[in-house]
């Protein structure tokens, strides 16, 4: 039997409490394939997906009545969430259900971002760029292909990797700002961290975290949300404490136990004045210092060169006054902070926060990060762990031809890994400047995939420039974003629930994860998973990317490698809560047991559950968490050290007249060390360079990130859109947050319409006058000022990239967004 | 009878608003559009109010999730002319679409603010109308709706319970907004069950409810936050 929607919904819905009169109108602008006017029968079913609208790696579970996806809730045996999901999570399926997709594969036929376009068939589109591709091959200039990629984890990451190699370019470039499939520079400087290292927030008794909103968009903000949920008893007393250190008070500060304002760009400073005191009263772990550390005391190395260790320089620099007057935290609460630190353990710092905001960022982390180690919490339940390896099965070796190998040594067009980008494996940042100078050399075709640089770069705008030096852009964007708009060819992406999806964790603490599921729907449109297609693509090429990617198919791909899950000997499909706390007792005893017979079985449960999971606790695991030269951890970082001095050598090999010390001093400056040689392999504490006089431009501009988005990704979905935030007062507008002391000073009434302008720009925005400002900063939140993406994004909200001077981010290679200064002017 | 009531754990809440949310997918609420929302006319069964006081450094920042209070003596019920909103034997306030006038006199009795009237029928695209929850019914211009406590989600387990032959038993339903709650601060169950998370929480001491001197005698129980600034 078929209802009509209408109804259906009037005679079977309501449920009693009430029931619809409504018509529904239908807009004109719509095409007839919408016109679903009809429902199938009402069958309900769920099927476990992953979520996708951030990187946190919630497991859901959709509802689906007659095959239709109508709802979206947690799975409630997922470890990462536990049947939990954020706001963004809730609004997902206004990713499936954009009307403003792209349909189809397409062609420009107008200007670049008139939006002209013509739509192509599948087999048309690819045979294309096969033969641009072949063509630059037959040249043999493999490596004037560029693959820009973003955020995401998972199989997507090695497999465009290994398509760009065995094509023979090295120029797969990753958008990274969040890198949380990769360890943290503070960690691989001071621990030879190989992968991420993870932060035991569940059993930590005191959290101090840098300007992290932990509560908002940190990593996995509902796993967070939970680790704080725990630690409020039953009985109504906290067994941690939460402290933030933050000029902006944050949803995250004001749920903390304590907030701690501080001058931007300062947390560095404020974590050696901690130092300081934790070692001038003896507060730190001298046992662990001792047995695990290197550059603590003063040290003379190989060529018998005296060199300063981490405890002379904290006493003689960072005496708590001295950082009061850098960081504007009274010495009362500098001596407070380190006193709890020292005494309530497990204690734990936490720095990473993310995208760089200032250009002493690195330095910054190396120095919060400091402390954990002076309290000896490393490797210990509560502290910073590392977590097991997944067992995936390798994948075949393949050997490249001539062609494939001189592209690959050619150098990157991002300049990544060597002079001002020695400790960057991505420098976007560099691409922009580098590309309209052909420099080192024109690239002929540019592949972007899963990042949209146009909005949330932010030398965004300068980019679109230059994307006309490129011969051929292609987009995989499912939406017409701002990138996307720019590009030659589209082959549009399935949405989420509509492709596979998997995603390896382990940067979580007290468990390694790997989430799978296959798609939820059948394609609404005419898209395609660009696994497959990258598939397609290798096969259509022939040669060595064939032999390179042998799968048919992106399942076929993650089937493969999973079989390393079912024969490791460790590790579950997930399960219900009761069968895991019996694994959980089993394997404190000692036990493992398998629990599928043949990988048949064990696939069907791995895709029908959604993960495979490894709850091993690595307590105490210090050879897991301790890569350096040392076998310590590292005060003075030798890894540093070695990077810094090779890339000198080269410097002056390269130019005459310059000796290596020089060479060295050269860098040291460009990375951001310092001009004092002593200290440029040790944590301590350089200025900011903010940008703008003070005179004209008065007030930091801070920009963030909201809980209700997540970059643009999520732009166009009407919900979010409405309810961008509960702190304050909002709705569609952008707004700029200012103190009201500040406002009154300037003649602002909340709500006015204002202008934010820097020396690069300006932007509108609605002001409001919101206490927690620091009085002479303003912040405002990103994700939003898009100028494309689809009808409830565009135009609508602010981009503060738009006054973004970005400052050279030599770590990430993305651009430092807390030093521009700004003014506030009414309209 | 059960008594379905909710407990709201101020402590808890973090203001992430993925019950508001939750709550928009569940119950067919659309999005209305910039023009309207910035006429204050967008619709959310659940709403987190916020408060912040003081100056910076000393700013407190509250949370406070706000759904319907399903009074056990609602005042919005007394003053409906067609008997369009009145309370039903699950002792949950409910609105019949159909017989509502519009005349908005419960909106105005309501001191918790929770009523919302559609000024319009808010067209969806039709590919996003795909997205309906089926058990719920949408709503037309010239009515007024509210959080029902997902009472689609107990006809159903009262159905199924029927269907199994047994009765309704605790815990067999929640609401879609205490189900996503990412730190558990929102709890929902059976106030007269004496052995219910939510029968022990609303004897609490942190306990209270909003506007209690008003007599309305709210099912929705906050628990107050803790000092959290002392060391
Ligand atoms: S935190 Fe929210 S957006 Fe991120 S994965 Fe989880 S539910 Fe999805």
């Amino acid at each position: 039997m078929r209802y009509t929607r209408r109804h259906f919904l009037q005679t079977l819905g309501g449920a009693g409490v009430g029931l619809a009169l409504s018509s529904f109108g239908f807009a004109a602008s719509e095409k007839p394939e919408d016109l679903h006017d009809t429902w199938p029968d009402r069958q309900e079913t769920w099927s476990i997906s992953i979520c996708q609208q951030c990187p946190g790696g919630c497991g859901i579970r959709v509802r689906q009545v007659g095959g239709r996806p109508v709802k979206i809730e947690g799975n409630p045996d997922h470890p990462v969430n536990q049947g939990r999901l954020c706001p963004k999570g809730q609004s997902a399926l206004h990713a499936l259900y954009d009307p403003d997709r792209i349909r189809t594969p397409l062609l420009r036929t107008g200007k670049r971002g008139a939006g002209a376009w013509k739509p192509l068939g599948w087999d048309e589109a690819l045979g294309m760029l096969r033969q641009r591709l072949a063509g630059l091959q037959a040249q043999g200039e493999p490596h004037r292909l560029a693959i820009l990629g973003g955020q995401y984890r998972g199989f997507m990451d090695p497999l465009w990797r290994r398509f760009a190699h065995a094509y023979g370019t090295p120029n797969y470039i990753r958008l990274n700002c969040l890198q949380t499939d990769q360890a943290m520079l503070a960690h691989v400087l001071s621990q030879g961290a190989q992968a991420p290292l993870s932060f035991d927030l569940r059993h930590a008794r005191l959290i101090l975290s840098f300007g992290c909103n932990l509560l908002e968009t940190w990593q996995s903000p509902v796993h967070v949300a939970r680790a704080y949920a725990d630690t409020v008893s039953a009985a109504g007393g906290r067994t941690a404490r939460l402290v933030q250190v933050d000029p902006r008070f944050s949803p995250t500060a004001a749920k903390a136990d304590q907030w701690v304002p501080i001058e931007p760009g300062r947390d560095g400073a404020l974590a050696l004045g901690l130092a300081y005191v934790l070692i001038r009263e003896n507060l730190y772990d001298d046992q662990f210092v001792r047995n695990f550390t290197f550059g603590f005391h003063d040290w003379v190395d190989d060529h018998g060169v005296r060199q300063r260790g981490y405890r002379s320089v904290v006493l003689d620099t960072y005496e708590p006054s001295h950082v009061a007057e850098i960081t504007g935290v009274p010495v009362e609460t500098i001596i407070q902070l380190a006193r709890e630190f020292g005494a309530r353990k497990p204690a734990l710092a936490i720095g990473s926060r993310g995208v760089s905001q200032y250009s002493n960022d690195n330095l910054s982390r190396l120095a919060v990060h400091s402390l954990n180690a002076l309290v000896g919490n490393i490797g210990q339940k509560g502290g910073v762990l590392g977590q097991n390896v997944l067992p995936f099965t390798p994948w075949p070796s393949f050997e490249l031809d001539g062609a494939a190998r001189r592209g690959v040594a050619m150098p990157r067009v991002d300049g990544a890994g060597q002079g001002r980008y020695l400790l960057s494996t991505d420098a976007f940042q560099a691409l922009p400047q580098n590309l309209k100078a052909d420099k080192p050399y024109s690239i002929d075709t540019l592949l972007i995939y899963g990042t949209n640089p146009l909005l949330s770069h932010p030398s965004g705008a300068g980019f679109s420039g230059v994307l006309d030096h490129v011969g051929f852009v292609v987009s995989f964007s499912p939406y017409y974003d701002e990138t996307a708009m720019m590009a030659d060819l589209v082959l549009p992406d399935h949405t989420p629930l509509e492709r596979w999806l998997d995603d390896p964790l382990t940067q979580l603490a007290g468990f390694s994860a790997f989430s799978i599921a296959p798609p939820v729907v059948s394609p609404l449109f005419e898209t395609r998973s660009t696994g497959d297609v990258v598939l397609r693509l290798a096969a259509m090429l022939g040669g060595v990317p064939a032999l390179a990617l042998p799968w048919k198919s992106y399942e076929d791909l993650l089937r493969f490698s999973a079989r390393g899950l079912f024969e490791a000997g460790f590790g579950h499909v997930i399960s219900i809560p009761e069968r895991e706390g019996f694994r959980q007792l089993l394997r404190q005893r000692g036990y493992w047991r398998r629990e599928l017979a043949t990988f048949d079985d064990f696939w069907k449960a791995l895709v029908s559950r959604g993960a495979w999971w490894d709850a091993e606790e690595n307590y105490g695991a210090l050879a897991m968490v301790l890569h350096t030269p040392s076998r310590r951890y590292e005060f003075y970082s030798q890894t540093l050290r070695r990077q810094v001095e090779e890339e000198a050598r080269k410097l002056a090999e390269r130019e005459k007249g310059l000796d290596v010390g020089a060479a060295v001093k050269r860098l040291a400056g460009e990375l951001h060390l310092g001009q004092n040689e002593q200290l440029f392999y040790l944590p301590h504490y350089e200025e900011p360079s903010f940008r703008g006089e003070d005179r004209s431009y008065p007030l930091h501009f801070g920009s963030y990130k909201l809980m209700s988005r997540y970059g643009g990704r999520t732009g166009n979905q009407p919900w979010l859109q409405e309810h961008p935030a509960a702190f304050i007062e909002s709705d569609w507008d952008p707004w700029v947050e200012i103190n009201p002391v500040t406002a009154r000073r300037l003649n602002i009434q909340d709500g006015e319409w204002v202008w934010v302008e820097s020396s690069k720009g300006r932007l509108r925005a609605k002001a409001r006058l919101y206490p927690g400002t620091r009085p002479n900063m303003v912040n405002m939140a990103t994700g939003a000022g898009h100028t494309a993406m689809g009808r409830w994004a565009q135009g609508v909200g602010a981009n503060p990239n738009e006054v973004i001077l970005p400052g050279s981010d030599v770590v990430r290679g993305f651009g430092t967004l807390g030093e521009t200064r700004v003014r506030i002017v009414k309209l | 009878m059960p008594r379905w009531a909710m407990v709201i754990d101020i402590d808890k809440c973090t203001g992430c608003q993925a019950c508001v949310l939750a709550c928009k997918a569940e119950n067919n609420i659309p999005a209305v559009s910039r023009e309207e929302s910035a006429r204050g006319r967008s619709i959310s069964w659940m709403r987190i109010l916020h408060e912040v006081e003081g100056e910076y450094p000393d700013v407190r920042l509250r949370f406070i999730p706000r759904p319907c209070m399903h009074c056990d003596n609602p005042p919005c019920t007394k003053v409906c002319p067609v008997m369009a909103t009145y309370k039903d034997r699950d002792g949950i306030v409910a609105q019949i679409y159909p017989r509502c006038i519009g005349c908005r006199f419960c909106m105005a009795a309501c001191p918790y603010t929770v009523k919302y009237f559609n000024w319009h029928t808010y067209e969806m695209p039709n590919l996003q109308q795909r997205m309906h929850n089926p058990d719920v019914s949408v709503r037309t211009k010239g009515v007024v709706e509210k959080c029902t406590f997902c009472h689609h989600r107990l006809q159903r387990a009262h159905d199924e319970a029927r269907r199994q032959g047994r009765p309704l038993e605790a815990g067999s339903y929640t609401t879609a907004c205490s189900q996503t709650c990412p730190t558990g601060a929102i709890r929902f169950g059976d106030l007269d069950d004496r052995d219910s998370e939510v029968a022990r929480l609303a004897k609490s001491p942190r306990a209270f409810r909003l506007l209690a001197e008003l007599g309305t005698q709210p099912k929705v129980i906050y628990l107050t936050e803790r000092d959290r600034h002392a060391t």
